[in-house]
């Protein structure tokens, strides 16, 4: 298991460098860049705009520009943005605890829900509540984020009043624990959502063939009460694969944050990614890039590594 | 609400006259106006930078329009109202500016505003080292110093008929502050760029980074107290969750950078406690035709806008809020020219005899072709604008009819104004692609449109500065242009113009679609708000708001 942990260390190296190459060849590639905001403006001279650009440095070639940011990189430096000027590790630090606020928030509400709607719709299988939850779970998955967002504003803010619509907090105001969960709960929700339907889909399937298990039916002899045999023996083997269909899915939570914190004025990673998008803010869009990749590849290590640890019968050499 | 400009009087007039005035202007809170209360404003973008002369973000210049003070200020009928200048005297060759600063003004510290910060600003935006993206009017000067601490002597190269509002309504930094920073870091001065110093009403107390700015009020503002406590800008990117926060009362007023579309208007006006502000604009829809291929060719031209129905591009997406487009000054500038409005009606069998008498004939699909080519043509719009790629729709069915093949395109931003876009592309004049973009451009309130349609001005590899997309050259228009930048006399400068307007209505460079009204909501308590198109600002007179 150390070897195959080495070994897959070692190649998140290379796997991430690669990474780089290839995203900073397609922002290069792709139409516009970063003088497009200035560059139709009545207010800007040819002459400034060469100064902007030699600030900047783009008017070096493209691979200069690239080995200039992997050589900060390679020495703590993620390199300025192009638009405010201020370090991009800097933009990406104050954002990152709102991401993770949120992040974690979805995860811990979709796991709470999606476990009990799994085991609670196997044991019921073909139940009336069996196809609710099965209606929910398909409708959850299908819907658009940013519609199911818009659609949750709707109602429990503007409707009913319950919540508000976007934000952190309210401003004005001193701060308080209860505003900032009131502001939370709605993009946390909206975010988990498709995970919610996802996992208790999931989780289900993978009850469904517990449960058929003789050794179930040898619990259930020796007197075990039903929920004992559920909770205590069937879903200790069920949760296995969907532990790590969770982490794999760790990543998409950060990924698919970008939508719910643009609807709800989220201020965190996927607003910072989809600003500098939108001005062709390459140092920052790199960052961002970089930081998603390293979750990406750290998660698909983690959950092969919970596999092994979770099911003796698979070993790594 | 509906704001009628008055006539502007000569410039040279008004600048004598001017000189002779006090400052005008007071704005002491009297005990019938309450003070105190906080307006929450929702913009569309999220600035990075507070610096005025660092962005050209109009979520920054809504917020810098609080915080910050010019030479002079353009109020809501496009006069030039006195702010740090108290007066001002031109020479009448145009070349010699003063500005006389009004000795009350003081930074947000306390610390006098004196000329050696304008002449210190002036120099700032002018350095090969600072790389301002704001410069208009600032290269025009020639030299610049001060004559004790309240007068400015300006001396242009040459005379700049809209120097003062390129210029003189540009803001003014704090020597004091700026000066301790070598000029190549100021960019990269966070503590300042995110909390400016200024001398405006507002003060920048707060600064959360992509999620909102907070402005208290100015107490010891030279020209009277702000009525209210707080303004507080909340970054909200998707237009309807600011609908919805409008509706909540979270945030409770959305500006033009709000980017409200008009649906979002009616839905908004008609909301208890909510007012809506219909403002006619400066604000023109329009298509570039980049001149390749068939585009080339004026009679084209000249028939594309005959079948372009713009009452019913007003009536689908504008939703009313709009008034036809004919040439490029809007009407609700001093500058039109009512001529205009008899070029290229529509008329869908005139465009077609026209196209026909041009060579055109339709081939056996129902497209027009001519010399065995056939009349495609790709029209782009910005995919941040719905409302945008709905009037490209409007305008492919109406040109389908007279056979001309029409694709749409929708694409961000960013590509549109980009190198490889249909813009900016350099090789776009040979291309055996033709293009029209639908977009929006916001004009000034000066009638100086040579960024868009001088020779000088056409975009090429070696000019990425200039607005003529199109390719448009007209050696008489261009030599009209350069005359209306040089002379300063209202009455030579609108014959000058009215021509112009002429010029530009029967070439049809564009397609000329609309002038789109401003469209924002405010809440029912705030007073003395009043969108002003003469100066796009939302801030621009936000001293004078209250809240009852």
């Amino acid at each position: 298991m150390t070897r195959f942990l080495a070994q897959r260390l070692l190649q998140l190296l290379p796997l991430l460098l690669l990474t780089t190459v290839v995203s900073f060849a397609v922002m290069q590639l792709s139409p516009g860049g970063p003088l497009s905001a200035y560059e139709h403006s009545p207010s800007i001279t040819a002459a400034q705009l060469k100064i902007i650009a030699h600030d900047l440095g783009l008017d070096q070639p493209a691979p200069v520009q690239y080995w200039r940011w992997l050589s900060g990189l390679v020495h703590g430096q993620w390199g300025y943005s192009l638009q405010s000027g201020e370090p991009v590790a800097t933009l990406i630090l104050e954002r990152l605890g709102n991401t993770l606020e949120l992040v974690a928030t979805a995860f811990a509400i979709s796991l709470l829900i999606a476990v009990p709607l799994g085991v609670l719709s196997s044991v019921r299988q073909y139940s009336g509540f069996d196809y609710m939850a099965t209606f929910f779970s398909f409708v959850a998955y299908s819907v658009p984020v940013f519609w199911a967002g818009l659609m949750a504003q709707l109602l429990f803010s503007v409707k009913l009043g319950w919540l508000p619509v976007a934000g952190l907090y309210t401003e004005g105001v001193p701060w308080t624990f209860t505003d900032a969960i009131k502001h939370l709960a709605l993009p946390a929700l909206v975010l988990g959502l498709g995970l919610i339907a996802g996992w208790s889909r999931y989780l289900r399937s993978s009850m469904l063939e517990v449960l058929q298990l003789d050794y179930l039916r040898t619990a259930r002899a020796k007197g075990a009460s039903s929920w004992a045999v559920v909770l205590k023996h069937a879903l200790r083997n069920a949760v296995v694969p969907l532990v790590t269909v969770i982490a794999l899915d760790i990543p998409l939570l950060f990924t698919g944050a970008l939508v719910v914190e643009v609807v709800f004025s989220w201020p965190g990673e996927g607003r910072l990614f989809y600003d500098a998008l939108q001005n062709r803010d390459y140092p920052v869009l790199m960052g961002v890039l970089l930081i998603s990749a390293f979750l990406i590849l750290f998660s698909n290590l983690v959950a092969d590594m919970l596999y092994g640890f979770l099911n003796p019968r698979v070993r790594y050499d | 609400m509906f704001i009628r400009p008055l006539p502007r009087p000569a410039l040279i007039g008004l600048a004598l006259v001017m000189s002779l005035l006090p400052a005008s202007r007071a704005y002491q809170a009297s005990a019938a106006i309450p003070s105190g209360g906080t307006v929450i404003a929702a913009e569309a973008d999220t600035p990075d930078s507070l610096n005025p002369y660092l962005n050209q973000q109009l979520s920054t210049a809504d917020i810098d329009s609080c915080i910050f003070d010019g030479l002079v200020k353009i109020d809501g009928k496009g006069a030039f109202q006195p702010d740090l200048a108290s007066h001002w005297t031109v020479s009448p060759d145009g070349l010699h500016w003063t500005f006389y600063l009004n000795p009350k003004a003081t930074w947000q510290d306390g610390v006098p505003v004196s000329a050696k910060d304008v002449v210190f600003t002036a120099n700032l935006v002018n350095n090969p080292l600072f790389p301002a993206t704001s410069s208009i009017g600032f290269d025009h000067i020639k030299t610049i110093t001060a004559t004790g601490t309240e007068q400015v002597n300006i001396v242009l190269k040459q005379a700049y008929a809209p120097f003062l509002q390129d210029y003189a309504s540009s803001y003014v930094l704090p020597q004091h502050i700026l000066g301790q920073i070598p000029v190549g870091q100021i960019r990269t001065d966070a503590q300042y760029n995110r909390r400016p110093l200024g001398s405006g009403p507002f003060e920048a107390s707060e600064f959360v980074a992509g999620d909102h700015v907070t402005l208290t009020a100015n107490k010891a503002y030279f020209l009277g107290t702000p009525h209210l406590q707080t303004i507080i800008w909340r970054f909200v990117p998707n237009g309807a969750t600011a609908v919805n926060q409008m509706l909540t009362g979270e945030v409770n007023l959305a500006g033009q950078t709000a980017d409200l579309d008009a649906r979002q208007y009616n839905q908004l006006k008609h909301a208890s406690g909510l007012i809506g502000y219909d403002t006619p604009g400066f604000n023109w829809q329009h298509i570039d035709l980049i001149q390749t291929g068939f585009l080339k060719d004026v009679k084209v031209r000249q028939a594309l806008q005959m079948p372009t129905p713009r009452a019913r591009v007003i009536k689908l997406v504008a939703l009313g809020y709009a008034v036809p487009q004919y040439s490029d000054q809007s009407p609700a500038k001093p500058y039109y020219n009512k001529a205009v409005e008899s070029y290229w009606p529509y008329d869908l069998t005139k465009a077609a005899a026209a196209l026909a008498a041009d060579g055109f004939t339709k081939g056996s699909n129902g497209i027009l072709q001519k010399g065995g080519v056939p009349f495609n043509i790709t029209l782009s719009s910005d995919a941040a604008f719905a409302a945008q790629a709905e009037i490209n729709q409007v305008v492919k069915q109406a040109w389908s009819q007279i056979g001309i093949n029409v694709t749409l395109r929708q694409l961000d931003p960013a590509t549109i104004f980009g190198r490889r876009g249909p813009l900016y592309d350099p090789n776009r004049f040979s291309s055996s692609t033709m293009n029209g973009v639908e977009y929006e451009w916001i004009e000034p309130a000066d009638p100086d449109d040579h960024f868009f349609w001088s020779t000088s001005q056409i975009v090429s590899a070696k000019n990425q500065a200039g607005g003529n997309f199109d390719g448009y050259s007209n050696p008489a228009a261009d030599s009209l242009m350069q005359q209306g930048l040089l002379t300063t006399d209202v009455t030579q400068r609108k014959a000058i113009y009215a021509k112009v307007e002429v010029m530009l209505a029967n070439d049809v460079p564009d397609i000329w679609l609309y002038w789109g009204d401003v469209l924002t909501v405010a809440t029912s308590k705030l007073h003395n708000y009043n969108p002003n198109p003469f100066n796009y600002r939302t801030g621009w007179n936000a001293m004078d708001w209250y809240l009852q």
